[in-house]
């Protein structure tokens, strides 16, 4: 181990990435943009979780055009092909400040991001997705 | 003074300050909204939750600090280690999002990069992975205080 730190490059990169941990660890916690339900979100958030959430979070589903309903009660249907006629009940429902959740799927959550960037580039925060595989 | 090692300071801090702003403007821009970077990240399906989390919020400050740092011509060899390696990374990430057929979106430039053809992401990448490279080759010098 000292051997490595002898070398000044790797010691500064160690400096470096150390100096950055700290506004990382910060911003994880306090950033007003940081992804919706923090590090615990992403994929592995339950059925259970996302009911509890309740109407505090927006649930958008962006594969609604593939079946009919959904699971989680009260999602709004929002797709690319129907963007025209899904968006103004979706800018009825929300209101500034409210979280966004776009249900998404596929392996990199193409149409959900896309959805979600969408929203974002009409001024709408915070927007997440959320994969369709991990709600049981 | 030799004009030609005088030209070739120059060359190094105006290296060093490219290199640095692209690091700099990169890491603000994602910091700024890391939503927008996260879906990139997980748009690429190589890390699973919440590591994702983690590198959408950490990876900017990271490069914000290394962008600095090159700015200011302080730590620049353990800079030049982590831009190097980072640009080494993201071009091996595209690779192997495009042999899997996945649509992967860098986000690179946070909410200003949209959809970035392959094509112009790639030579991005390689003129600043070659400007690092340079500097990395001339590092000796730049250490000399230049």
């Amino acid at each position: 181990m000292q051997a490595v730190f002898r070398s000044r490059a790797l010691r500064e990169s160690f400096l470096l990435l150390v100096i950055a941990l700290v506004p990382a660890l910060l911003a994880g916690f306090l950033h007003p943009k940081r992804p919706v339900g923090g590090w615990s979100q992403a994929h592995a958030v339950s059925l259970a979780q996302a009911r509890a959430w309740g109407d505090r979070v927006l649930w958008i589903d962006a594969l609604s055009s593939r079946r009919t309903g959904t699971r989680i009660p009260g999602a709004l249907p929002l797709t690319e092909s129907g963007w025209e006629i899904q968006l103004p009940e979706v800018l009825r429902a929300w209101k500034a400040g409210r979280p966004i959740m776009v249900i998404c799927g596929g392996p990199g959550c193409e149409a959900g991001r896309r959805v979600a960037e969408r929203l974002r580039r009409l001024g709408l925060r915070p927007v997440d997705v959320l994969k369709e595989e991990s709600i049981p | 003074m030799n004009p030609i090692l005088t030209q070739n300071r120059h060359l190094l801090v105006v290296g060093r300050w490219v290199a640095g702003g692209v690091f700099l403007v990169a890491g603000a821009l994602k910091i700024w909204d890391p939503v927008v970077f996260l879906d990139g990240v997980r748009s690429f399906a190589l890390l699973p939750a919440p590591l994702d989390v983690a590198v959408a919020l950490g990876l900017p400050w990271l490069e914000m600090t290394c962008g600095l740092a090159l700015i200011a011509g302080r730590m620049v060899r353990g800079a030049l280690l982590v831009t190097l390696g980072l640009t080494l990374l993201f071009l091996v990430a595209m690779g192997l999002a495009a042999w899997r057929g996945l649509h992967a979106s860098c986000g690179c430039f946070g909410p200003f990069d949209g959809e970035t053809p392959v094509g112009i992401w790639l030579a991005r990448n390689l003129a600043l992975g070659a400007i690092l490279l340079w500097l990395w080759r001339r590092r000796g010098e730049i250490n000399r205080g230049v």
